[in-house]
């Protein structure tokens, strides 16, 4: 899940971030965070609207 | 001699690949500080937007500004980005004449995941995707941030965010895709010619934000009871008038990024040209955008002498002529802009007078007037081009119709989904803040944070 596509910076010819192969599941942890977050944010603020209703 | 002709060659191999790696790194650096610069675009928006607020809601308009772009950026990194490639050539997903285009193609280039992935982080073999996705992010961040300042002091925070991915990561980029792509069904069928987006971008954003405004409703107190408007003055107007220019100096790097630079393999022609593959110059917009400023500046004083509507002309100026940027002779460009600057107030007026609340005039700044820009390039270009290197045979050229369907197409891109999830939100309860909060403000209520904690009159926040 953190690997890498080269083993020294010389053999570097294409993609060179951590993780290759697994960037779907990257991907799929930052949807969720995102989705969380929002999830969140919505029960936050309307807890404060309620609260001055 | 044999040798020295073989020295001679590796000599001149050797100039070229150095010359394209000069040319690469300038292709790449001149959309990357395009970013930085539309960056601006935003500063200008937070200012603007703070400053048209009233004291007590200056720090929520500021978050709601400042969440829009977070995730209308995040969210086109998902999947945005995705929709500009698959669907030029319309909901089928077909690939288009310039092989450049459609759902294959966009799996392959433009999704975080599978093999694509490598198109979409680093990547050493690859100088293109990480600049002009940016220029494209910024880009959909600045339809959330035209929204957005139309919709102040009264709409809650996730219901807008919500939104603001609808428009920044959905409607936007497709009706880009159809019109603002070589590929695109709108160009290749019709010729629609919008170099600068005034109708992709503002049009859009602008009837987008229109449709949210029929569920949002006013603001509490901006309407009496016979109907007649109140003007709900913001609390700085200076800051939004600073913001306003903020927002002209971001326009620069918003336009230089519509070119595409010569010599990659990316690249249309041997000269710079605009997305649809015309020829252009960088010059053309040092004549057209600061020509465009001034004429919608001194247009909008005739009959409002009043900087917050003359700082919204220059922002119509540019948006007025945005479509023809690239081929408007200057004296046309000052007469558009001028007439731009002349109609917006009592554009503006008008809308009120439905008894729509759009805070900052930006239905009628983006909206009327990226439609006015779009139709005036029908007027005045008609019968040019609409595509260039490797045009397919029988593509329409430029014309008044063409301008006038895309027109059609960029009003109901934004006004219907803007409408329609807007309803949905609202019904989900989503959508506005209740009116005891609107008249308490939204800062004391729901910001850990004061505004101004000395010197001005400002709530103190009950959730510090």
């Amino acid at each position: 899940m953190f690997g890498f596509s080269f083993d020294s910076w010389a053999d570097v010819t294409g993609a060179m971030y951590i993780g290759v192969g697994w960037e779907g599941t990257w991907t799929l942890i930052a949807v969720v965070f995102s989705i969380v977050i929002l999830a969140l944010g919505y029960i936050s603020e309307k807890e404060h609207y309620d609260k001055h209703q | 001699m044999e040798e020295q002709i073989a020295l001679l060659a590796a000599n001149l191999e050797a100039v070229k690949q150095s010359a394209q790696i000069t040319n690469t790194q300038f292709a790449e650096t001149y959309y990357f500080l395009s970013i930085p610069l539309m960056m601006l675009i935003h500063a200008g928006f937070l200012a603007y937007e703070m400053g048209a607020t009233r004291l007590k809601n200056t720090l929520s308009s500021g978050i709601k500004n400042l969440l829009a772009f977070a995730f209308t950026i995040v969210t086109f990194y998902f999947f945005g980005w995705w929709f500009y490639w698959a669907l030029p050539t319309g909901f089928t997903g077909s690939e288009g004449y310039m092989a450049i285009s459609g759902i294959e193609y966009a799996n392959s280039i433009a999704l975080p995941w599978g093999d694509s992935a490598q198109y979409m982080g680093p990547n050493i073999a690859d100088n293109a995707s990480g600049v002009f996705w940016g220029a494209f992010a910024l880009f959909a961040a600045t339809t959330a941030s035209i929204m957005s300042g139309a919709l102040i002091e009264r709409i809650q925070t996730v219901g807008f965010v919500i939104l603001a991915i609808i428009l920044g990561s959905g409607a936007w980029i497709i009706a880009a895709a159809w019109g603002w792509h070589a590929d695109g069904w709108l160009v290749t069928e019709w010729g629609y010619h919008d170099f600068g987006a005034a109708g992709v971008v503002h049009a859009v954003a602008g009837f987008f934000a229109l449709g949210v405004l029929f569920n949002l409703g006013p603001r509490v107190g901006k309407f009496n009871e016979d109907g007649s408007a109140n003007h709900i003055a913001g609390h700085n107007m200076p800051l939004t008038v600073v913001g306003l220019m903020l927002i002209i100096v971001g326009f620069f790097g918003f336009l230089m990024a519509c070119i595409i630079l010569p010599g990659e393999s990316w690249s249309w022609a041997e000269t710079g040209t605009t997305i649809y593959g015309t020829r252009m110059t960088l010059s053309s917009l040092a004549f057209n955008i600061i020509l465009s400023v001034s004429g919608g500046i001194i247009g909008a004083w005739v009959f409002t002498r009043d900087p917050f509507w003359m700082m919204s002309g220059a922002l119509a100026g540019i948006i007025s002529v945005a479509s023809g940027l690239d081929i408007y002779f200057g004296s046309q460009v000052i007469i558009i802009s001028f007439i731009a600057g002349i109609i917006l107030k009592p554009c503006a007026d008008f809308v009120t007078s439905l008894g729509i609340d759009d805070a900052v005039g930006a239905v009628t700044v983006h909206g009327t007037i990226g439609i006015y820009g779009v139709l005036m390039m029908g007027v005045m270009a008609s019968g040019y081009p609409g595509l260039d290197a490797y045009a397919p045979e029988g593509t329409a050229t430029i014309s008044f119709v063409g301008q006038l369907v895309g027109s059609v197409v960029m009003i109901l891109s934004g006004l219907v989904p803007g409408y329609i999830f807007s309803w949905v939100l609202n019904k989900a309860g989503m959508l506005r803040v209740p009116d005891a909060v609107q008249v308490k403000g939204l800062d004391v209520v729901k910001v850990p944070a004061q505004a101004y904690p000395e010197g001005m009159t400002s709530p103190v926040s009950e959730d510090a």
